[in-house]
């Protein structure tokens, strides 16, 4: 009996090919656009946890407090400005911070931003070197997966950097006097650094004009480069160095309370809780974000009925073929069967594409928007309410063929006989 | 009506009655359909042709009188359970809706051997399709063919599980005195070739020479004349 069902059903499905189709479009789409929104607060959930992991506090120059979390943490935004290395030495020193990790912005190359920092940055991100090493010296770089696949530079390559992070500015200033090289690729993360460089902080000022002139270095053998090791951040000459951003880890929990306060209440200074800023950024969307599933719950139950239509209408059309099989020999359990699982098939069909619809169009779309690239937005994540989703969507496919395949159930073959009398 | 010797009955009926909201529309006080003795119920619109054979193949409960089945030494059935061996004792060719529309010529003969306790028998199939000249549109799907081929199409699927008895309702009532010829012919010398009986109803006098036995039923009107 099983190969009545399945075969019945399948031929059901692509004798009405239009009809077929519209139905499982119009629940494919309402299950896509909510496969959307779960992803998202998903996302928004998991990367809130994951980004703000090692960074309990950024630190940067006055201005916007979202600005400044744009830009340090995801590389979005321009900095609000910078900081004197003088005040950021301070708040290195300070002992209720457990880790500071420096960012130094401003260059880019072909549009990929450059970032001045300590190597202890990539592990923010959980980013490890693929190829090379890290930078040892200055003016080394490693550079992200994706500036590795699309501008094609590998290990060994040299280029100048350019000042600002617009890649179209024709005008920018280039740094030819401080060429880089670049030293090592990092594995791809999804995350941001697959398109960053990432240099140290002296390379940064370096390319500036304020390099290494007037440090003291440990090394102080004869005929050594004295531009050829990393500078101590920590007891560099401070005179007319800068920062953009210090990414701060605090020691304890009572840093929390006490450091805001003492960095927002020094001139210039900023303390921006990036939890806080990406909380009320998420928060803007979150009328939206309620107004679309409500949508897409509508317009799940509207595929329910799309359902309930079309099987109706076959249902209709069938009325004899429906008589004949039960003059056949078709039991009223096995012609209930076949509108059942014809119903909840095109439920399946729909819930599972729906879901896989709605992952490749944000993989798509991740490829062609940098935003939604930059925060790792990229379809790749699967969420258990995905599940329940898929779930919801069988159910409401079996609840909308119900009535037909009961009426299927019913129907009485001696109308066959009866045809034409 | 004929009586006759009834260890041959396939279906034997007595003091049969059946009537709608207290109107009798049925009456028939004896019938045996003998094994291989091919019938024809005949009568006009009204005259109880549907109700008997609603009856016969268990679609209907009769109001009064008897009716039982002797398809073999092996299987008696009563009228309470005729509708479960449907697909096995009949083979049904009606009026209209002859195939499952969404299916091809093919699968609908093998959804009907599906359905019955045969099982599946291609070489019986595809015999079958080659005798209504249908083997090269197996493939074809019920509205790419005309209605004559539909018909004999409905036939090779109701002789597709090899029934003992073969039902048609109305077979020629369509049909010119030719193609009337032909659709008889088929009908006869398949269920000859599968040792069916066949129980034909029809108002169709045309056709009357096919049969051996034939019941004439009458209207209501008629009858109380």
């Amino acid at each position: 009996m099983t190969w009545v069902i399945a075969k019945l059903t399948w031929a059901n499905l692509i004798n009405r090919p239009m009809s077929t189709f519209l139905t499982v479009a119009t629940l494919l789409v309402a299950v896509s656009l909510i496969s959307i929104l779960l992803q998202f607060t998903a996302f928004v959930d998991q990367r809130l946890e994951k980004d703000t992991a090692g960074v309990d506090l950024i630190i940067g120059a006055k201005g916007s407090p979202l600005q400044l979390v744009l830009s340090a943490l995801y590389h979005v935004d321009v900095p609000p400005g910078n900081i004197p290395l003088k005040n950021a030495q301070a708040i290195m020193r300070d002992p209720q911070i457990r880790r500071t990790t420096p960012l130094a912005l401003g260059d880019s190359f072909r549009g990929y931003r450059v970032v001045g920092t300590l190597p202890s940055f990539l592990n923010l991100y959980g980013s490890e070197v693929a190829e090379g090493n890290v930078w040892k010296h200055p003016q080394q770089v490693v550079i992200g997966s994706r500036i590795h696949h699309e501008l094609g530079m590998d290990v060994g390559q040299k280029f100048v950097t350019t000042h600002g992070l617009a890649s179209a500015d024709a005008d920018a200033a280039e740094h030819e006097q401080a060429p880089y090289e670049v030293v090592g690729i990092l594995a791809p993360t999804g995350s941001v650094v697959d398109r960053l460089i990432v240099t140290s902080v002296d390379s940064v000022w370096h390319a500036h004009g304020t390099g290494h002139e007037g440090d003291d270095h440990d090394d102080d053998h004869a005929g050594h480069d004295d531009h050829d090791e990393l500078i101590d951040l920590r007891t560099a000459d401070p005179t007319g160095r800068e920062v953009t951003a210090l990414l701060i880890e605090y020691r304890s929990p009572i840093a929390a309370v006490r450091l805001p306060r003492i960095i927002n209440s020094q001139q210039g200074l900023q303390a921006a809780v990036p939890a806080i800023e990406i909380t009320r950024l998420f928060s803007l969307s979150e009328g939206l974000v309620s107004g679309a599933r409500v949508l897409g719950i509508i317009f799940v139950l509207i595929g329910g009925l799309s359902i309930f239509v079309t099987v109706s209408n076959a249902t209709s059309h069938k009325t004899y073929d429906i008589a004949l099989l039960r003059s056949m020999g078709a039991r009223p359990t096995t012609v209930f069967m076949q509108q059942l699982i014809e119903g909840t098939a095109i439920a399946v069909i729909s819930g599972a594409f729906g879901i896989l619809f709605a992952h490749l169009i944000l993989f798509i779309a991740s490829l062609a928007l940098e935003p939604l690239q930059a925060i790792g937005l990229n379809g790749g994540l699967f969420t258990v309410s995905e599940i329940y989703l898929f779930v919801g969507t069988v159910f409401v496919g079996i609840i909308a063929v119900m009535w037909p395949a009961a009426r299927s159930y019913r129907l009485d073959p001696i109308i066959l006989l009866k045809r034409g009398r | 009506m004929s009586v006759e010797e009834p260890k041959k009955s396939l279906i034997k009926v007595s003091e049969l009655g059946h009537s709608y909201d207290g109107r009798e529309v049925l009456s028939i006080t004896e019938w045996h359909l003998i094994r291989g003795k091919h019938q024809l119920l005949l009568g006009p619109s009204g005259s109880g042709k549907t109700t008997f054979l609603s009856i016969l193949t268990g679609l209907l409960r009769p109001t009064s009188g008897l009716v039982s089945f002797h398809i073999n030494s092996a299987l008696d059935i009563s009228i309470d359970t005729i509708s479960r061996h449907i697909a096995s004792v009949f083979g049904i060719v009606f009026q209209d809706h002859h195939l499952v529309t969404s299916l091809t010529l093919e699968e609908n003969i093998r959804l009907a051997q599906q359905l019955s306790n045969r099982g599946l028998d291609s070489g019986w199939g595809d015999h079958l399709l080659e005798k209504m000249g249908l083997y090269a549109r197996r493939k074809d799907k019920p509205n790419m063919l005309s209605r004559g081929e539909i018909q004999r199409a409905a036939i090779a699927r109701a002789a597709s599980t090899r029934p003992p008895i073969l039902i048609a309702d109305e077979p020629t009532s369509a049909l010119d005195d030719k193609n009337s010829d032909q659709v008889m012919a088929l009908l006869q010398t398949l269920s000859e070739e599968f040792d069916a009986t066949l129980l034909v109803a029809s108002h169709d006098k045309r056709i009357m020479s096919y049969f051996d036995e034939r019941l004439e039923l009458k209207s209501p009107e008629a009858a109380a004349a």
